[in-house]
């Protein structure tokens, strides 16, 4: 099953992004640069930059 | 966008599609392009790309050798119980994006628990109720019957055709797999 999908934004900005999701109403998780909220169903949605997530710095 | 414009020109010039459809499906995607762009400047956050998807099931080594023997797809930075597959080699630019800072997408293929014990001091998960039913690919180069055949002999189970552009298949966990070529899209048949 796919447990969860991440989203990258380009120019990251960590406040922006935090408070763009908290201006939703959303309870934000994660760490730095990888974020985790759920949809209103429960989804979980990531949401990441570049360097947050990337199959080459693993 | 190009590409659909280009490959939806290319049908006109082959005479697959009629200039009255031609017109139609071009209005019909400058219109959407134009209100997906105002919606995204409004709303604050947009997602540049997919970054991963994240597959989780019981084996996730035999998953990673189907989805590479697939889909022609790398295998990197495997863990204990992890791996990831990228779309693309290490400092390639994913394709249609201008932004320099995004990363090529890649599936994450794990084994893991998915209902583990809450952490101490945060919020239970809540109970899911939606669920990503099905992935689709896409091929450059699409040809549904070439793909069909292809895929038959690489043992793929389940191999059958999707509306009107597409095929479906089933992966070694039974989840539902469609791949097709630029023809299947939000403008098309989805």
């Amino acid at each position: 099953m796919v447990d969860h999908v991440c989203y990258t934004i380009a120019d990251w900005d960590e406040q922006k992004v935090r408070g763009a999701l908290k201006a939703k109403s959303l309870e934000v998780g994660g760490r730095e640069g990888s974020l985790h909220v759920f949809d209103p169903f429960g989804y979980d949605v990531q949401i990441a930059s570049a360097a947050g997530e990337n199959a080459f710095k693993r | 966008m190009e590409g659909f414009v280009a490959h939806t020109l290319n049908e006109f010039e082959q005479g697959k599609i009629s200039r009255r459809k031609l017109i139609e499906t071009l209005t019909l995607a400058a219109t959407t392009a134009y209100a997906a762009g105002s919606a995204g400047a409004a709303e604050g956050l947009k997602a540049a790309l997919i970054n991963h998807i994240s597959y989780t099931c019981p084996n996730f080594r035999q998953a990673a050798d189907w989805y590479s023997k697939v889909f022609n797809l790398d295998q990197i930075g495997a863990r204990d119980k992890d791996v990831a597959l990228p779309f693309g080699k290490k400092g390639e630019q994913p394709y249609n994006v201008a932004a320099k800072d995004v990363a090529l997408t890649h599936l994450i293929i794990r084994t893991r628990d998915l209902n583990p014990a809450p952490t101490p001091g945060e919020a239970p998960r809540p109970k899911v109720q939606a669920v990503v039913d099905h992935v689709a690919y896409t091929v450059a180069d699409f040809d549904r019957e070439k793909a069909k055949a292809e895929l038959k002999s690489l043992g793929v189970e389940n191999v059958r055709d999707g509306g009107l552009y597409s095929l479906h298949m089933t992966d070694p966990f039974g989840y539902d797999v469609q791949v097709s070529g630029l023809a299947n899209n939000a403008l098309t048949d989805g």
